[in-house]
């Protein structure tokens, strides 16, 4: 085996016509976050002076505000459904028969390691430079004693673990989210959390280029792995759900602004709907 | 962890009356109680789930979250509307989070954070450990109700269980109106393979 990963990078003429591709398919993606930018600008203002989602129960319930692509996005949904219950649940199950969780905790320890760039560029971009030095030595130190990032090491240490996307980053410069979008295979998104997942994958790929086939099949072997984790979670959740579209839609938009605000200002944004409610009265019934 | 303020284990003495409880404490007591009953080896989970229904009862007040999940909805609703919502609603978290106990696999909860809200509320945030897992982070709303804390929100990762149940069920009464709403809780709550029989799950008064 010869040394370091960084040194087997591929000769650059294949890999600059693939990055290519992929830079045209991000301006793609760009230019069509320009056509959803009307209409995320005005959900934004519609957000900001309506009153919360539940004044709107006398409305025809064809239209929820910020899900005007509903109809496409429950059929992809069900798609994305179906696919886990027909492919990957199965395929997962298998796999969680095979693998004991350690096995499985330590794969997703490995992925999560490799993705160190895609983190620390992002809390740089945002200007979170302490976050940024932490998921520095978090990498340091999960590549080394963690070998090779197996083992979260850094945990040990109390270097808590970091997270940051492009998409998060740009709605923290201010780029409203558009419209709900479930994307195949992915699931819930928006176009500028669309755009932040085509910019990681890039940062992603190109700091640890090795090839398609390879990598292609990493994806799919992390999907999996992260799968059999989730087995009873996901479960639970259809479960407890009465309409699981919805939940999701919500559950996204809560998290996605947690992210973005901050724990304490999405916190203060959501409780003044949630908690109190005008005709509140304390009648018994 | 820079916030690991507070042991549950730490906690547990208490003799301060119900009244003047701090909310970190009744958070602590009410982990503790749902913990004990968990490491029983020698009940049943049928037993086990009645014991945590038991003790949901009193910690949280199942009304006012049906009334804050039901939110302007609520006005729309029949006296015997609201009985039968909240009381569907009820079985329903304890039917679907009532399966979870056999998951039971030492988690610990640390009590990492409190804070009051506007009007005499209360935010206790907890930390769920996992030994071999990720940790996950709890927060419990609290409201004084007739002179003692009650849970009326928990938030799970910063997902609040109220503002999500919100969105589904104004989905399920602008798309099937009450009554049809109703019958399909109490559908989804009967088909569910609860191992509860019908009827268990009563709401508090």
């Amino acid at each position: 085996m010869s040394g370091h990963p960084i040194k087997s990078l591929p000769v650059p003429q294949g890999m600059r016509k693939r990055l290519d591709l992929l830079s045209t398919l991000v301006w793609l993606l760009a230019l069509g976050l320009l056509f959803f930018a009307p209409k995320a600008a005005a959900e934004v203002t519609t957000e900001a002076t309506s009153p919360p989602i539940a004044e709107s129960v006398d409305q025809p319930s064809t239209t929820t505000p910020g899900d005007p692509l509903e109809p496409m996005n429950r059929a992809i949904f069900s798609f994305n459904e179906d696919l886990d219950d027909w492919v990957l649940k199965p395929v997962a199950k298998t796999w969680n028969f095979v693998a004991p969780t350690p096995v499985e905790l330590a794969i997703e320890n490995f992925y999560r390691n490799l993705l160190f760039p895609v983190r620390f560029v992002n809390l740089l971009l945002q200007g979170e430079l302490d976050p940024a030095a932490l998921s520095l030595s978090r990498f340091c130190v999960n590549t080394t004693l963690g070998i090779g990032g197996i083992f979260d090491a850094a945990s040990f240490l109390d270097l808590e673990p970091q997270s940051a996307d492009f998409g998060q980053t740009l709605g923290k410069w201010g780029v409203p989210p558009g419209p709900y979008l479930i994307l195949p295979l992915w699931g819930p998104s928006n176009p500028r959390d669309s755009v932040g997942l085509l910019v990681d994958g890039y940062l992603g790929v190109t700091t640890f280029f090795i090839d398609w086939p390879i990598l292609l099949g990493s994806v799919v072997a992390e999907t999996i792995n992260r799968r059999a984790l989730l087995l009873g979670q996901v479960e639970d959740i259809k479960e407890a759900s009465f309409d699981l579209y919805v939940s999701a839609r919500d559950a996204y938009k809560q998290q996605r602004n947690e992210r973005i605000l901050g724990s304490e200002e999405a916190a203060r944004q959501r409780d003044e709907d949630l908690y109190f409610i005008d005709d509140f009265d304390e009648e018994e019934w | 962890m820079p916030f690991l303020v507070l042991l549950l284990a730490l906690m547990v003495p208490q003799t301060a009356s119900a009244a003047e409880q701090a909310p970190t404490v009744f958070v602590a007591e009410m982990a503790d109680e749902v913990i004990v009953v968990l490491k029983k080896e020698n009940l049943s989970d049928e037993t086990k789930i009645e014991k945590i229904e038991a003790i949901a009862d009193r910690r949280f007040h199942f009304p006012s979250i049906a009334r804050l999940v039901a939110a302007r909805n609520w006005r729309r609703l029949s006296n015997p509307q609201k009985k039968a919502f909240s009381k569907e609603f009820q079985k329903h978290l304890s039917v679907t989070y009532g399966k979870n106990i056999s998951r039971f696999d030492n988690q610990t909860i640390v009590i990492t954070d409190d804070r009051e809200e506007p009007r005499g509320d209360w935010t206790v945030k907890t930390r769920i450990v996992q030994p071999g897992g990720d940790d996950f982070l709890v927060d419990y709303r609290l409201r004084k109700i007739k002179g003692s804390w009650r849970v009326i929100d928990v938030v799970v990762e910063h997902i609040s269980l109220v503002a999500n149940f919100r969105s589904q069920v104004q989905e399920l009464f602008s798309k099937r109106g009450v009554e049809d709403t109703l019958v399909f809780l109490a559908e989804k709550n009967s088909s569910g393979q609860s191992i509860l029989p019908p009827g268990q799950a009563e709401p508090s008064r």
